[in-house]
């Protein structure tokens, strides 16, 4: 390692790779942002519902007029651009991080594991000189100018995508994915049309294979980019492995940040290579201020701790999914399921079909979630106080499908919903049953 | 890794020389069934049934402006060939892809569905207004009027009606018009207004033959995205048959606020509620089996999910049995039983159920509806 590349003093690296990151993060962002306006998709999660799930905490959200949010998306775009560009770099990321968790935070049907990813290196970015080279920033206030950045600032961000694959990878640490190959197997059946891999990808033993190396890869991952000797192959597993995920499935920007990511682990000083001038001073950094390391030691045992809460609780989480969210399980469960509100009031007994308050995107989302059709649950018996009904009891019948399994009942239709304060009792348990088994077509 | 793992997979197939075309499922095939087997089928029908029912509703308008002696005779023909037409648009209902559905639903859609059916949104406060103040007979009267008044569903009304009756509020422009009109001359305007409606029938049906005939062989080339439209259109059995024509006339739905509301039942005027919803399950079956060709219930089988078909195709039949078990017979009102049509209602939620949970799972089926978005 070079002097530069690890910095004059035991505590600071070459800025390059931050550097990098920054702009390849709010390009990223910037282009996922206006792909998000020009793909119509502001109507369909932001202008069409008429109901929002609520987060704990965070009911105070509510989604912004149709202009309003087409505003809020541009002004993600402006700033994820304005990061790219290090202009006003510190405003634009918390800016940015600010308005893209407001966007998350307004319905949880719209919840995914790499928005959450980008709010929180958002967040980290936020605390990190990554306008220090390379920037607008740094060329119009040559005081910012540094050729070197804190180590930990560095580290911070190779922790948390490193979290992400540790417990991505855990993640899949189950009989499901492993010994049944569910729900790769589903899903790569399905694709048996592609042309020449198609009868590859939709035999059985391939999605046995895809599921062990998943596995492997995002358990190990992080292991071998951070080991010289074997990053190069092992960022080639990245590029192979990202772009095949984005090649079957629809995940948006995740390949694409997760590749970012996988360049933190490199040497800082790997943008070098590439781009030349531009040079700095290399200062060296002090040791970090104890209430520094202490704020990112707390940081990294809530990031370390959140996933872990589903454990905590037991039962299968893709079932109960009691701390699914926020635990980076990334694709690891195909759950379909059909839900009907039984309700009795004084007067009369009726069924309510979510699609009566409900988008179908939102329908489709909400029914194998517990929280979220006890959520609905609450909802409607609201709405049929307030239109005059009284003594109203809501039970939801809801029969739900992991993995192709036989549809059962994901919560006691016997409960009344409304006189629970938390889903938790009404949540029935799954019967240990294996997922569905197909094969390809001949 | 990944590549590594999947290597001595991709070569053995590299080495058998097939490829992916050789081993998918055929989709063209079923979708082949789907569109031979049961849509043009029904199209075709419905547009034959259209033209006798036009023939006759004419025939009956005629006698009826003549105060002709035979104009029960003819009323009565043009009722029977509307419930034929209506039995026949019932499997077009339960299938609302390519040109029926609307533009923004289904690849290749027209809308044409629309045209000439709109329930259950119905209106017959207006068309009675339409025939009070003889509007119906304005020459743009069908390029203008709304949905609900010129669609199969106002035919009904028009040739089923029979007594003198009109459904507006007492008081109003409607109800003074009204009382001018003696019974003859009400029967003379529902009869030649009827007349108006059949022609729009009978050309938008025939439209409907036309347009399939254009869009049939982009549909059987369209692949998942097609199946993803037919599956799709597999919904009317809960949004349509479950949630509306049985919950709302057995009560068992909000917008009833009474114990059961036989009046808010699809084709009351003509009693054939019960055979509506029978075609549709129908509809439902064949596309499941794909009648004598390829089906749902083969793709299933391919997917080694044989047991899974099984229980649809089960499911399928008890919904059936519980239809033809309503007492009273088909041609009795659909709410007559509440207890029974409950079962009914029962009967096809456990259908939709294993459909929105193990059919979509097994085949990967998606709801374009649903729309697009990303995942993770």
């Amino acid at each position: 390692m070079t002097r530069l590349e690890k910095g004059p003093g035991t505590f600071s690296v070459d800025a390059a790779s931050l550097a990098a990151f920054r702009v390849g993060f709010g390009l990223i962002l910037c282009v996922g942002a206006i792909r998000f306006m020009a793909e119509g998709w502001i109507e369909p999660f932001f202008v069409e519902p008429s109901f929002f799930f609520k987060y704990d905490g965070f009911a105070w959200v509510h989604v912004l007029s149709r202009g309003g949010m087409y505003g809020l998306y541009s002004l993600i775009a402006l700033f994820s651009a304005m990061i790219a560009l290090g202009l006003f770099y510190r405003f634009a990321v918390v800016a940015f991080t600010l308005c893209f968790a407001y966007a998350q935070l307004i319905d949880v049907t719209n919840y995914l594991n790499h928005y959450y990813l980008v709010v929180l290196v958002g967040a980290l970015l936020a605390f990190v000189p990554a306008h220090a080279l390379w920037s607008l920033d740094a060329w119009r206030k040559p005081s910012l100018r540094r050729a070197t950045v804190p180590a930990l600032a560095l580290t911070a961000l190779r922790f948390q995508f490193a979290v992400v694959y540790f417990y991505a990878g855990l993640a899949k640490l189950t009989g499901d994915w492993l010994l049944h190959a569910e729900p790769l197997n589903v899903w790569f059946t399905a694709r048996d049309e592609l042309p020449l891999i198609g009868a590859l990808i939709a035999k059985p033993a391939v999605a046995h294979a895809a599921s062990w190396a998943a596995f492997f890869y995002d358990s190990t991952i992080v292991l071998w980019l951070s080991w010289r000797r074997t990053r190069p192959f092992a960022f080639v597993a990245v590029l192979c492995f990202h772009t095949l995920t984005h090649v079957f499935f629809d995940i948006g920007l995740f390949p694409f940040i997760m590749t970012l990511g996988a360049t933190l682990f490199f040497s800082p000083s790997w943008p070098r290579r590439f781009v030349r001038g531009l040079s700095a001073q290399a200062v060296a950094s002090e040791r970090p201020q104890r209430l520094v390391i202490a704020a990112f030691a707390v940081y990294a045992l809530v990031q370390i701790a959140v996933p872990l809460r589903a454990f905590v609780h037991g039962g299968n989480v893709l079932w109960d999914e009691v701390g699914m969210r926020f635990s980076w399980r990334v694709m690891v469960r195909e759950k379909n399921g059909s839900v009907a509100y039984q309700v009795k009031t004084r007067s009369r007994s009726f069924v309510v079909s979510p699609h009566d308050y409900l988008t179908w995107r939102q329908a489709n989302e909400m029914s194998g979630q517990p929280d979220l059709v006890f959520q609905l649950a609450q909802h409607i018996g609201a709405d049929l106080r307030a239109r005059g009904f009284e003594d109203v009891e809501v039970r939801a019948d809801a029969r739900v499908s992991l993995n192709g399994r036989q549809p059962a009942p994901l919560l006691d239709p016997n409960a009344d919903l409304l006189a629970l304060s938390d889903v938790a009792p009404a949540i029935l348990p799954l019967a240990p049953t294996p997922p569905i088994h197909l094969s390809s077509a001949r | 890794m990944f590549v590594v793992l999947t290597a001595p997979a991709l070569l053995s197939t590299c080495k058998r020389g097939t490829s992916a075309a050789n081993d998918a499922f055929d989709r063209a095939a079923l979708l082949t069934s789907i569109a031979d087997g049961v849509v043009v089928p029904s199209v075709k029908r419905a547009a034959e049934e259209a033209i006798t029912l036009d023939a006759a509703a004419d025939a009956y308008a005629s006698a009826a402006s003549a105060r002709a002696a035979d104009v029960t005779t003819k009323r009565a023909a043009a009722q029977a060939a509307w419930k034929q037409t209506m039995l026949a648009w019932q499997a077009i209902e339960a299938l609302q892809v390519g040109p029926a559905a609307l533009a923004s639903d289904s690849p290749g859609g027209q809308g044409l569905r629309e045209a000439v059916y709109v329930w259950p949104v119905v209106s017959e406060c207006g068309v009675d207004t339409r025939i009070a103040d003889q509007s119906y007979a304005a020459g743009d009267f069908v390029a203008t009027a709304e949905p609900a008044v010129r669609d199969l569903g106002a035919l009904e009304y028009l040739l089923f009606r029979s007594d003198n009756m009109h459904a507006c509020a007492a008081g109003g422009a409607v109800a003074s018009a009204w009382a001018g009109l003696d019974a003859a001359e009400i029967a003379a305007r529902r009869a030649a207004y009827a007349v108006i409606l059949s022609e729009q029938v009978k050309a938008k049906t025939q439209a409907l033959v036309d347009a399939w005939a254009a869009y049939r062989d982009s549909f059987i080339g369209g692949g998942q995205e097609a199946l993803n439209q037919v599956f799709a259109s597999l919904y009317y059995i809960e949004l349509k048959v479950k949630d509306r024509k049985i919950a709302v006339p057995a009560g068992l739905s909000l917008i009833c606020s009474k114990t059961s509301c036989p009046e808010l039942a699809e084709s009351r005027w003509a009693s054939l509620s019960r055979r509506n919803v029978a075609v549709n399950v129908d509809t439902f079956a064949a596309v499941f089996s794909g009648g004598s060709g390829v089906g749902f219930d083969d793709f299933l089988v391919a997917r080694g999910a044989g047991d899974l078909a099984t229980t649809i195709t089960e499911k399928i039949t008890a919904a059936q049995a519980a239809i033809a078990a309503l007492p009273g017979g088909m041609d009795a009102p659909i709410a007559e039983d509440v207890a029974a049509l409950t079962a009914v209602y029962t009967a096809v939620k456990d259908l939709n159920d294993i459909l929105k949970t193990q059919l979509i799972t097994a085949l990967n089926l998606r709801v374009p509806r649903e729309g697009a978005g990303d995942n993770d």
